[in-house]
């Protein structure tokens, strides 16, 4: 069997293998890239016949190199970059002894799965694309094996899209029924960039960074109302521990879970997460239940495991609510700690304060509040602080953003003897209003504190509010847009130049593009149960096995149908075929060398009633075959429709007759036989 | 080892068997949807290994992007399963004749392959033991090609089932049909040097005067299947004329008789053997003959008719024409 490539197939193996490498040399090492283009050198100078094959010691001293490249380059954390290196210099040496289709077949396999693996670095709408585009370059490759007429790459490329187009509904139809499993076995996924958003410990001056940052934090889609800007307050992370400078969360978590004793004003909703590498939740405050996540001790979600890609969550939160009222000696003596030797001056304040406000917890709050508006100024830009922070900040520098305003007023509360703990998360996002879901950005992070009223439980209190009141009704971005920290490692930031106009709505349009994207497609195994649902009802295997049977038969008989004989466009051509399968249903069947002339002569001798008609098709045949230019094709079609027509009606009367005398011969032997 | 072979061999005259009975003989065949056969090749069995290990991608990363081009594939492999299948299907196939050959050469069958509606791309054409013919047919377009079967014993021969295959689109499935030709091609005996031809009568030499041979030529003549190509006229034939050949005279050397008692010492086939050889010889020199053969006598004459008619009658020689089940049903065809 001829199994060798022709040239223009092994031109498609080279489109093919770049289109599938292509996106990964932007995240593998130089050398990977040098390797592919030195390959498909080789490889051309090869097909033009002025280099030989490579024998084996090269290959094999390629193979080192390769090894040695992957052990300088990777290490355990990048298992998985090392992975498609090493498919991609195994791709590239196979450009090197791609001789027959089997070979071909190998590097078109392995560059299907190339395509795959890119997914696993990114998932954009635009890799999407790119993907596609490169299956079906690859698919023309595979494709141009099997085809061997040599024709120009663009109607090859058609050919590759009518097999495409027709295998797109299947595949939605694959991928909304086929049900999805979890993991089979824990598999493990480059980290990637440091880990960004929240830490497990507030040293005030640790957030700015963040603060900065247009990085989105998450989306958050809403079934019902959505939260005012001011109800937009999401807890991710609670610190009770103080050493006198930075807080911590609590060692131990606590495995009892505070109660929320009275809720009122529900949100539900869903958060789609990116990437964090951290276990911890942003809800809105305060969480009532969360599905795909725990709940533990002051009402923070914690995932079983860190978010190393974009996952989804579903929350239900109340925005009033009464959480804990009655506190037990430990979690007080917790939340009332701090070094006594650190920060007097502000301990003397809160003293001082207290007695002030004759112990009355609302004005002592008040107090607070009116001392931070008076001369404290907000940026993000603060000074250091030396030893005794919170002291520092209080008295000398007044400068400062969330965490200090936050750790001062904890610091504050604590030593006045209320218990109060730091709350960490973040404040605000953007609402997008066409598709109904808040975006946060890092830039949104936030901290605030919680102090314990006996009669009312924990309650929230924002001292930034108090500094800049703006910033709790306003976006971040609209109010941050004349700091001078505010993006400044970003100079070129798509959102400097969208902050009104048609090209805010612009990005809010994509903004709700990837949210789709998101939710439907990159986490389509979250709404699946609930889609199915509604479609089907109750989830039988029957029925799942019917909605995937049905549709796919469809789709497959319209392939088929599309496919099937088409009429012939030429009405001669066609009038012919009519007189042909009439006169083969009376028995004769016209030979391949015989003309129709010819074989309505032959019928002509059996069917004399018909004769008129039949004699002249044949005449009319014959003058067509000899002198064409006299002839009326509309006259010949003329001809073969009425044979057509007589020698149908002729039959019918030959079987009737025949009924008949069946019929009489039947009826005379029935009278004979009784006769007898 | 030998049990499997036995096995083997058993299995292929079972198909041959199921396959003769399932396909009569026929001038001409049309591959209706019905006739075509298809079953996934080995590349489809790679395929579906890399599906495995892209569906194990998608679910360990729970990664939708890789269930989707995972059930891409998939459907790709359905919708190319139809295509394979439709590109065989309605292509006309028809028996031409055959070109002469002689014993233990590969056997040479002409067939004229047209395509329906659609182009036919890949299509691979092969008797059982000869070579595979590889062709390809655009929409409506259509084709004579020559294939070799298995070689042969002296006598009528039958190429036995053709088979039509084709893999295209992806090479993931693999579409055929059987075709039982009517195709019956007579094997001149395998030309054997030797003996010395006993001197013969001159009764027959003195009308000749000239024969047609090799030396001087004298114009040209419509191919007939069976001349040699050598002399193919191939300036007419680019002018757009029938293809000729053409046709030489040469003076006459003395006329011998060929006859089946001159070697009473050889086994019949090598009777036959020295006999061919001994045509063939005497054309060469140009020289005339007559045939003698136990039931057929050629008059003495010379030139390219008389030696096919000797090489003719040297196959048909003991071989009764075979009955056919298809002239039996050829009848209710028409």
């Amino acid at each position: 069997m001829n199994n060798w490539l022709t040239p223009r197939a092994l031109n498609w193996q080279l489109a093919a293998l770049w289109a599938a490498v292509l996106p990964h040399l932007l995240i593998l090492p130089l050398w990977s890239a040098l390797m592919l283009v030195a390959c498909t050198g080789v490889r051309i100078q090869i097909y033009r016949g002025i280099w030989r094959f490579p024998p084996w010691y090269i290959k094999l001293a390629l193979l080192g190199l390769l090894w040695l490249g992957l052990l300088y380059s990777f290490d355990r954390d990048t298992l998985m970059r090392g992975t498609v290196a090493l498919l991609v210099g195994g791709s590239a040496f196979k450009l090197l002894e791609i001789h027959t289709r089997r070979d071909a077949l190998v590097l078109i396999y392995l560059s299907y799965l190339l395509i795959a693996i890119q997914f696993l670095f990114e998932q954009g709408i635009l890799a999407g694309l790119c993907a596609l585009i490169a299956f079906a370059v690859v698919m023309g490759s595979q494709v141009a094996l099997f085809d061997p007429r040599l024709r120009a790459p663009l109607p090859s490329l058609r050919g590759t899209l009518k097999l495409i187009l027709p295998a797109l509904p299947m595949m939605v139809l694959l991928f909304l029924l086929i049900p999805r499993i979890g993991p089979l076995w824990s598999v493990p996924l480059d980290t990637g960039a440091a880990a960004t958003g929240l830490s497990d410990s507030v040293s005030p001056g640790d957030i700015s960074s963040m603060t900065r940052s247009d990085e989105l934090a998450f989306r958050a889609g809403f079934d019902g109302p959505v939260p005012t800007n001011s109800d937009r307050y999401w807890r991710a992370l609670v610190y009770s521990d103080f050493d006198g400078r930075s807080w911590s969360l609590s060692k131990r978590l606590g495995p009892v879970l505070e109660t929320v004793e009275t809720a009122v004003g529900r949100y539900s909703y869903e958060i789609i997460m990116e990437p964090s590498h951290r276990p911890w939740l942003p809800v809105l405050d305060v969480p009532l239940s969360v599905q795909g996540a725990d709940l533990r001790g002051a009402r923070q979600a914690v995932s079983k495991s860190p978010i190393d890609k974009r996952s989804s969550y579903r929350v239900t939160s109340a925005s009033r609510f009464e959480l804990q009222s009655v506190l037990n000696a430990r979690s007080r003596a917790r939340n009332l700690a701090f070094p006594t030797d650190q920060n007097l001056q502000t301990q003397a304040l809160a003293s001082q304060w207290w007695r002030e406000s004759e112990g009355q917890l609302d004005l002592f709050i008040r107090r607070i509040a009116s001392h931070f508006n008076q001369s404290f100024v907000y940026t993000l830009q603060p000074p250091l602080l030396g030893a005794n922070s919170v002291d520092q900040f209080l008295f000398e520098s007044q400068r400062g953003f969330c965490g200090h305003f936050a750790s001062a007023t904890a610091l504050l509360l604590r030593a006045a003897g209320v218990p109060a703990r730091l709350v960490g998360g973040y404040q605000g996002g953007e609402y997008n209003a066409g598709a109904g879901y808040l975006t946060v950005r890092q830039w949104d992070a936030h901290a605030w504190v919680e102090y314990h009223d006996p009669e009312r439980g924990w309650v929230r209190f924002d001292p930034t509010a108090a500094v800049a009141p703006e910033r709790i009704e306003q976006a971040a971005e609209d109010l941050f847009a004349n700091q001078p920290g505010f993006l400044a490692d970003r100079p070129l930031s798509p959102l400097r130049f969208t902050n009104s106009g048609w090209l805010l709505e612009a990005r809010r349009a994509i903004d709700a593009m990837n949210f789709s994207w998101h939710r439907w497609v990159l986490n389509y195994q979250n709404q699946q149960t609930d889609l199915l649902r509604s479609l089907l009802g109750e989830i039988t295997p029957v029925r799942m096995a019917l909605a995937l049977l049905i549709p796919g038969a469809l789709i497959m008989g319209f392939v088929g149908f599309n496919l099937r004989p088409r009429r012939s466009k030429d009405a001669l051509v066609r009038a012919q075929q009519k007189f042909e399968r009439v006169a083969a249903g009376l028995g004769y069947r016209r030979q391949p060398s015989e003309t129709f002339g010819e074989l309505a002569r032959r019928i002509k001798t059996q069917y004399s009633d018909s004769s008129p008609a039949l004699d002249l098709l044949a005449f009319i045949e014959q003058r067509m075959r000899y002198s064409p230019e006299e002839v009326d094709r509309a006259e010949l079609i003329r001809a073969l429709k009425r044979v057509a027509k007589v020698l149908r009606l002729e039959s019918m009367r030959v079987s009737r007759r025949n009924a008949l005398a069946g019929l009489k011969e039947t009826k005379e032997r029935d009278a004979g036989s009784t006769g007898r | 080892m030998l049990f499997a072979r036995r096995l083997k061999g058993l299995y292929r005259e079972q198909r041959a068997r199921w396959v003769a009975r399932r396909h009569p003989e026929v001038e001409q065949q049309r591959i209706d949807k019905r006739r075509i056969y298809i079953l996934p090749t080995a590349a489809c069995a790679g395929f579906v290994l890399l599906l495995l290990v892209m569906l194990l991608l998608a679910i360990n990363y729970e990664n939708n992007l890789i269930y989707g081009l995972t059930f891409l594939l998939v459907s790709v492999l359905l919708v190319s399963m139809v295509h394979t299948h439709n590109n065989l299907r309605d292509t006309l196939v028809t028996a031409r004749g055959y070109e002469p050959v002689y014993a233990g050469e590969k056997t040479r069958y002409r067939v004229h392959i047209c395509a329906p509606e659609h182009p036919v791309v890949g299509l691979n054409l092969t008797y059982s033991g000869g070579q595979v013919s590889v062709l390809t047919l655009a929409a409506a377009e259509d084709a004579t090609v020559e294939l070799a079967a298995a070689p042969g014993e002296r006598g009528q021969h039958s190429p036995g089932t053709l088979k039509l295959s084709a893999r295209y689109p992806m090479g993931l499935f693999r579409a055929w049909s059987y075709v039982n030709l009517k195709q019956l091609a007579w094997i001149y005996p395998k030309p054997e040097p030797g003996g010395v031809l006993p001197p013969s009568s001159a009764e027959a030499d003195a009308a000749l005067t000239e024969v047609v041979g090799n030396e001087e030529f004298s114009g040209l003549e419509e191919y007939q299947p069976g001349m040699p190509l050598g002399r193919a006229a191939w300036g007419t034939l680019a002018r757009g004329l029938p293809l000729q050949v053409k046709e030489f005279t040469e003076p006459v050397g003395d006329s011998r008789w060929l006859r089946w008692s001159f070697w009473p010492e050889l086994g019949k086939e090598e009777r036959f053997s020295r006999l061919c050889y001994w045509v063939l010889r005497l054309e060469r020199e140009n020289r005339p003959f007559g045939l003698e053969l136990p039931s057929k006598t050629l008059p003495m004459a010379s030139g390219r008719a008389q030696v096919q008619a000797a090489l003719l009658a040297l196959a048909q020689e003991g071989s009764e024409i075979r009955a056919r089940r298809g002239d039996r049903d050829s009848g209710a065809d028409e």
